[in-house]
């Protein structure tokens, strides 16, 4: 595997991106070739795998132009999923089937516990879905270029954790890849990459230091540590997953192409449908778009709506992994959402338009929700129900309650990185503005020293071992 | 943005080109090799080797004394300033000799890392005409398989002396000391060995942490653990009664055949240093945590060890006994009197002239 932040990523994408600029006609083959060459690096194995389910897919979507197309559907449907089960669930559900009827499987199956996750599996399989119905629903027309169904699939910078991207969003673009404008989006692409590798390596890899200590620990944290915990992970999380993105972006917009954001600053959410606006958006849009509007979205009364709520939350929280702390942390984002949906109805009823709009209400409402994101995170990062649910019960119930220097230096860290969450808001509502001024009011030669500061602050500055992505293993 | 990537390059073509000359010698080597920054990266050590032959030539240093060994050598847990290296610096300042010392030893190292070691410094220009070599019972205690016969240097061996790699390849192996380098490995291996930001960046970050120190008046912690005398930490002995520490105290007559990693290393190292002035010691032992010392077994395999030397005409020094009790910081580490003992009978002995293979 090769990681984005890592000196031979940089290497091998300067020598592709030299050899895609100086041969246009040529880049669409490179793009493939790269993708399949970045993919393998992963195992030959699990790309064997991928190579075949693409092709697959491109056959099934082209037959869903044909007569028996529902049938196809499905079928694209259930290899795509059956695919994702097998290599994430199997085990998973044997061993809740071992429980529940009190047998011996996996010892006669011994093989599963072998099993090894495809990396981007969960990702790409989400995205050859979204291809297969949108392609049914006509939407968006089958691919006829195998090589550019391929890239759709596999580009290296998303292939791995997203962003996941719809056929009608990127299929297009590589249709036009010889004549794609590229220099305008290099500056953009540079800024993205640059904000991404800041995120990774100067903050995510430094906080996941404390957050995993705090974490290894947590059955002897009182209510105040497994709260710094909790924020730390937060934060981790935030700036590990949006680094990502970020850094895919950027590459990609380096190709000049574009993919979608994942997150807009999420913690500055009033409350979970927002969240789910400004948190992985390609995933809480795909989840709306192919889960629960088929479900039956909000078109069946109130009651149907919440249930299809917490299905598809719930659904949601089971993509991320093949355990019941993401299944919980799922279900509870659902009740989040019923809860705001219910809290919408009675605020209307109330009437107290000016105060609701009020910036105090405001701070308020992000202030609360930001809390209770973090006890949904406790889920997602505890390695067993057992230690979730006892470092929640003491988040909520007061145990142990003290306040020290030590845990005055970390509040005063979450405070910081809060900030920085609010400094990051500001920067990509004035970017246009801010860009313009950096390159009106300073020289091209103090431009450069700033530059080669931030490379060397990024190189000195960052861990010794590279980590990869919290998301990797999703 | 031409202009700005002109400008770039340009600055970062500086930064390669001056970065060797400007990082201070103190963030890489002070008194011993910086173990922070060396551990999660030994190709670190080669910075710390090109940092000190730039010393060496710079100020023409002619006669210089090179220590290698353990955690014993390197002097933990205590400070830098309390080490042997540093103590024998003062000890020749004080017989009013000009000799330099220099102290390459880190903690884990096995014998294989330490001939490795004499094989980089050879590698880097640096003399070996005048070694000292610390040895500890446990490395000819029978691996099981672990610990592995080269901890550090397992790459660094691979590519100076790649039959005596072969040899040991099954031990390293056994002890998961082997991992496949993939391609992308290569590739970071090729680039961060050769770009000096990258081989720099670990001392520049300790050296920006030392004057970040510094400018806010606060003391630079370097001692590798906590450096009380033994007899005031609680839970040593339950920590010794655990099987790994008991293993290394192991009574059973030692192999000193070449099917010994130990002896095969000590072999080459003696055979590399024919000629020049080599003082091998053994570390001492808390007799008070390790009461296996008293057992005959024991006792023999000292002398054992002792005859190996002396047959072979190498001055060796066996310091079991030669320590106070009260000087151990835990079963086989010191505090600094006790570093400072040894390190006054290593000049004394150094001097002598009589150490010459």
């Amino acid at each position: 595997m090769m990681f984005f932040q890592t000196p031979e990523f940089f290497f091998c994408l300067f020598v592709v991106l030299a050899i895609y600029y100086l041969l246009p006609r040529g880049r669409m083959v490179l793009l493939a070739a790269v993708s399949l060459a970045f993919y393998a690096l992963a195992g030959l194995g699990p790309a064997a795998l991928f190579v075949g389910i693409t092709i697959a897919n491109y056959f099934l979507g082209k037959a869903l132009l044909g007569p028996h197309k529902k049938r196809f559907l499905w079928a694209g449907i259930i290899l795509n999923v059956a695919n994702l089960v097998f290599f994430k669930y199997t085990l998973f559900f044997l061993s809740i089937a071992e429980k529940v009827f009190n047998i011996a499987l996996l010892p006669k199956i011994p093989f599963v516990a072998d099993l090894v996750l495809p990396v981007g599996i969960s990702f790409y399989t989400f995205q050859f879905i979204s291809y297969l119905v949108d392609v049914y629903q006509q939407k968006i027309p089958p691919s006829q270029n195998l090589l550019v169904f391929w890239v759709f699939g596999s580009f290296f910078p998303h292939v791995v954790s997203g962003p996941i991207m719809r056929g009608g969003e990127l299929i297009p673009q590589l249709e036009q890849i010889q004549t794609l404008e590229i220099r305008q989006n290099i500056r953009l692409g540079l800024g993205y990459l640059a904000m991404g590798l800041f995120k990774k390596l100067l903050i995510a890899d430094y906080i996941a230091v404390y957050a995993n200590n705090f974490f290894a620990g947590s059955a002897s944290l009182g209510t105040v540590e497994t709260w710094i915990a909790a924020y730390l992970y937060t934060f981790q999380l935030y700036f590990d997953f949006s680094a990502y993105s970020e850094m895919a972006v950027g590459i990609a917009y380096l190709f000049g192409i574009k993919l979608n954001l994942n997150f807009k600053t999420p913690y500055l959410s009033a409350n979970a449908t927002e969240f789910w606006r400004r948190w992985h958006i390609t995933l809480s849009t795909w989840i709306r778009d192919y889960i629960y509007i088929p479900l039956g979205g909000s078109r069946q009364g109130e009651l149907r709506k919440y249930l299809n709520l917490f299905l598809a939350m719930s659904i949601s929280g089971l993509w991320h992994g093949a355990a019941f702390t993401f299944v919980i942390w799922g279900m509870y984002h659902g009740l989040l959402l019923i809860g705001h949906n219910i809290y919408r109805k009675f605020k209307a009823r109330l009437g107290l338009k000016r105060f609701f709009n009020s910036a105090a209400y405001r701070f308020l409402s992000i202030f609360i929700f930001f809390h209770l994101t973090c006890i949904g995170w406790v889920f997602f990062r505890a390695s067993s129900l057992q230690q979730a649910w006892q470092m929640v019960h003491r988040m909520v119930i007061p145990y142990q309650l003290n306040f020290s220097a030590y845990t005055g230096k970390f509040l005063l860290l979450i405070a910081g990185l809060y900030l920085l969450h609010i400094v990051e808001n500001w920067v990509r509502e004035h970017a246009a503005q801010i860009g313009g001024a950096w390159e009106r009011l300073f020289p091209p030669p103090l431009r450069a020293l700033a530059y080669t500061a931030f490379i060397l602050v990024l190189i000195i500055f960052s861990q010794g071992q590279t980590s990869d992505f919290i998301y990797f293993k999703f | 943005m031409k202009k700005t990537a002109v400008y770039l390059l340009l600055f970062l073509l500086i930064i390669e080109l001056i970065l060797p000359g400007v990082v201070p010698l103190k963030s890489a080597y002070d008194s011993r090799m910086n173990y922070t920054v060396v551990k999660d990266n030994p190709a670190n050590i080669d910075v710390v080797l090109d940092q000190i032959k730039h010393q060496i030539d710079s100020q023409n240093i002619k006669d210089y004394v090179i220590i290698l060994g353990d955690s014993v050598a390197h002097s933990g847990p205590g400070p830098a300033d309390e080490s042997i290296g540093a103590r024998l610096q003062e000890y020749y300042l004080l017989a009013g000799q000009k000799k330099a010392v220099f102290n390459l030893a880190m903690p884990a190292m096995q014998t294989g890392d330490i001939y490795t070691m004499i094989l980089k410094l050879d590698e880097h220009g640096i003399s070996t005409e005048n070694l000292i070599i610390n040895l500890i019972y446990a490395g000819f205690v029978e691996r099981n398989p672990d610990p592995p016969v080269v901890f550090w240097l397992q790459k660094d061996l691979a590519r100076l002396d790649p039959a005596s790699y072969e040899q040991v390849t099954p031990q390293l192996t056994a002890n998961g000391k082997i991992a496949r380098e993939g391609p992308t490995q290569k590739l970071n291996r090729l680039i961060t060995e050769r770009l000096a930001i990258f081989r720099y960046k670990d001392f520049i970050k300790a050296d920006l942490q030392h004057r970040f120190y510094e400018l806010t008046d606060r003391q630079e912690e370097n001692a590798l653990g906590d450096p009380r005398p033994w007899y005031q930490k609680e839970g040593l002995q339950k920590l010794l009664a655990s099987p790994e520490y008991q293993r290394g105290f192991a009574v059973k007559p030692f192999d000193m055949s070449q099917g010994n990693p130990q002896i095969f290393f000590l072999e080459k190292i003696i055979k590399h240093q024919q000629g020049k002035k080599t003082l091998v010691f053994m570390a001492p032992v808390n007799y008070e945590l390790v009461p296996q010392v008293h057992d005959a077994g024991y006792q023999s395999n000292l002398q054992t060890v002792k005859d190996y030397f002396a047959v072979r005409q190498v001055a060796y020094i066996d310091f079991h006994g030669l320590v106070d009790q009260r000087l151990f910081s835990d079963h086989v580490h010191l505090i600094g009197p006790g570093y400072s003992l040894m390190a006054q009978r290593l000049g004394e002995e150094s001097l002598a002239g009589e150490n010459q293979l």
